[in-house]
């Protein structure tokens, strides 16, 4: 057989193969969180009561598999702390996601709508949204998801700008996310912001974790997977270790057996020359 | 005038914004700039109504002379369905009823919620995990040792994808993949950063100056 003229389906049918089976059995690995997951959930946990966090849901149905385990994951851990929280979202189409989210992690902590937390809910404008929230959250959102005014709702009492935030959890799957957030919010009122994004994207975030700019950032699955077992809530993020690990193990068996096939047609044009 | 207009608007625009950054906002220059922050958001959010505007009509022509007809009625049909439905029947309730009632019409359910979570979400889902058997096929066909470049490039790779799973801790692959982002990963994404933001800072000056006119359209 040559190996280098395989036809793909074959690949294609064996990677959904070894995707699905792990799945269907759920199989689960032990997760040890990586420093970076460490130091978000470290910092949220030390936030103290009374704190205010925002949390942004700035994702859609297409990145759902690796923001929604992450989003469930802060809610869990945000329902049991005593800090208010404000949801926004700067893609249009999070929201039913993020209302998800508050009903199956937050809400069952006791916690409730307008005294706990507000969902400002969706808005168009990206940057300059980000940009007007430092100056006034009431401009830039008037009124929250229900169409209450702002300036009616309890849990934003003193809370007039960006400034009166003390951390920022952007979960974010592209343009405009936390790129945005870090040039227009975090750069010019220096507060602490983490990160969640797709897995492509986080290699493009490393250097603003390491320049302090972000606390942590959780990168793809396995990062859902690490905040999952710190808050102690195993999730889609664990199970999808399973398919993950067996599926990267397995594009590195690829990887192998294409370069096998590789050098021996090399070797074969070599002798034929 | 049609040019003019445009550049002179341009013009205020981008020289409030940057104003902003060196002045109080109760200043005169702070609250113009804090003005045309507003004017953004208002502006971008006329520019959802003139991009759904715009794939009606894109749709719409492209139907009419048979060019993927089948996919633009398709389209059509949901845009202007879904909108009817969260227009006129709301999306304000009956979010858990339509996620976890399988099927059962009853309490609140929700049929803009139905529509989001039964086939916007799974084929979200879909298109996104498509690309691991463009990722399987890219694998074994073109990730070839064909140079030291290349081989470096796979071995990295290889620890990358090592580094993602929670057998990595196992081996030690973990902090191996941890150095290699925050190392060599991050001080060629910083090169190439500031490479752009330089770009970027010179070309949004062109723009606000009037020297780069493609923005506006026509052969200027």
């Amino acid at each position: 057989m040559n190996l280098a003229k395989l036809d793909r389906r074959w690949l294609y049918v064996v990677m959904a193969v070894v995707l699905v089976v792990p799945f269907m059995a759920r199989i689960v690995f032990p997760i040890v969180p990586s420093d970076s997951a460490r130091k978000i959930y470290d910092a949220i946990e030390a936030l103290p009561d009374g704190s205010v966090i925002l949390v942004s849901a700035d994702y859609d149905p297409g990145s759902e598999a690796e923001l929604y385990p992450m989003n469930l994951a802060l809610f869990h851990q945000l329902g049991q702390k005593n800090v208010k929280m404000i949801i926004t979202q700067l893609w249009p189409q999070a929201g039913p996601l993020v209302k998800d989210c508050l009903d199956k992690a937050y809400l069952p902590h006791g916690k409730k709508e307008g005294v706990d937390f507000v969902n400002l809910g969706y808005k168009p404008g990206g940057l300059i949204l980000i940009s007007k929230c430092n100056e006034s959250i009431l401009k830039a959102f008037p009124e929250d998801v229900n169409g209450t005014p702002v300036k009616d709702i309890p849990v934003l009492k003193g809370i007039e700008s960006s400034n009166d935030i003390d951390f920022f959890m952007i979960l974010s799957a592209g343009t405009p996310g936390i790129r945005e957030w870090l040039e227009q919010c975090q750069s010019q009122i220096g507060k602490p912001m983490a990160s969640g994004m797709t897995a492509v994207s986080a290699p493009d975030f490393f250097q603003y974790e390491n320049s302090g700019q972000l606390i942590g950032l959780l990168g793809g699955l396995r990062g859902a997977a690490d905040y999952e077992a710190l808050v102690g809530k195993p999730g889609r993020g664990v199970l999808g270790m399973g398919p993950q690990s067996f599926g990267h193990l397995l594009i590195i068996l690829f990887i192998v057996i294409g370069n096998i096939g590789y050098l021996i047609s090399r070797q074969k044009a070599r002798r034929a020359a | 005038m049609r040019r003019t207009v445009p550049l002179v608007i341009t013009f205020i625009a981008g020289v409030a914004m940057i104003t902003s950054f060196f002045v109080y906002e109760d200043t005169l220059l702070g609250q113009a700039a804090s003005r045309v922050k507003e004017w953004g958001i208002i502006i971008a959010a006329f520019a959802v109504v003139l991009g759904t505007g715009n794939i009606i009509r894109i749709s719409l022509h492209k139907a009419k002379r048979r060019e993927d007809r089948p996919y633009k009625i398709v389209l059509l049909v949901c845009l202007f369905l879904t909108m009817a439905l969260g227009m006129f029947l709301g999306i304000d309730k009956g979010i858990r009823a339509t996620m976890f009632n399988g099927g059962h019409f009853e309490g609140e359910y929700n049929p803009f919620y139905w529509i989001y979570f039964n086939v916007q979400l799974p084929l979200g889902a879909t298109m996104f995990s498509l690309l691991v058997f463009y990722i399987t096929s890219a694998a074994y066909r073109a990730f070839r040792m064909r140079s030291i470049e290349a081989g470096i490039l796979l071995v990295t790779a290889v620890v990358v994808m090592l580094g993602q799973v929670p057998i990595s801790s196992a081996i030690g692959a973990d902090k191996v993949m941890t150095w290699i982002m925050i190392v060599p990963n991050v001080a060629a994404k910083r090169a190439i950063v500031m490479g752009a933001a330089m770009g970027i800072a010179s070309m949004s000056l062109k723009i606000i100056l009037g020297i780069e006119r493609s923005y506006l359209g026509g052969d200027s």
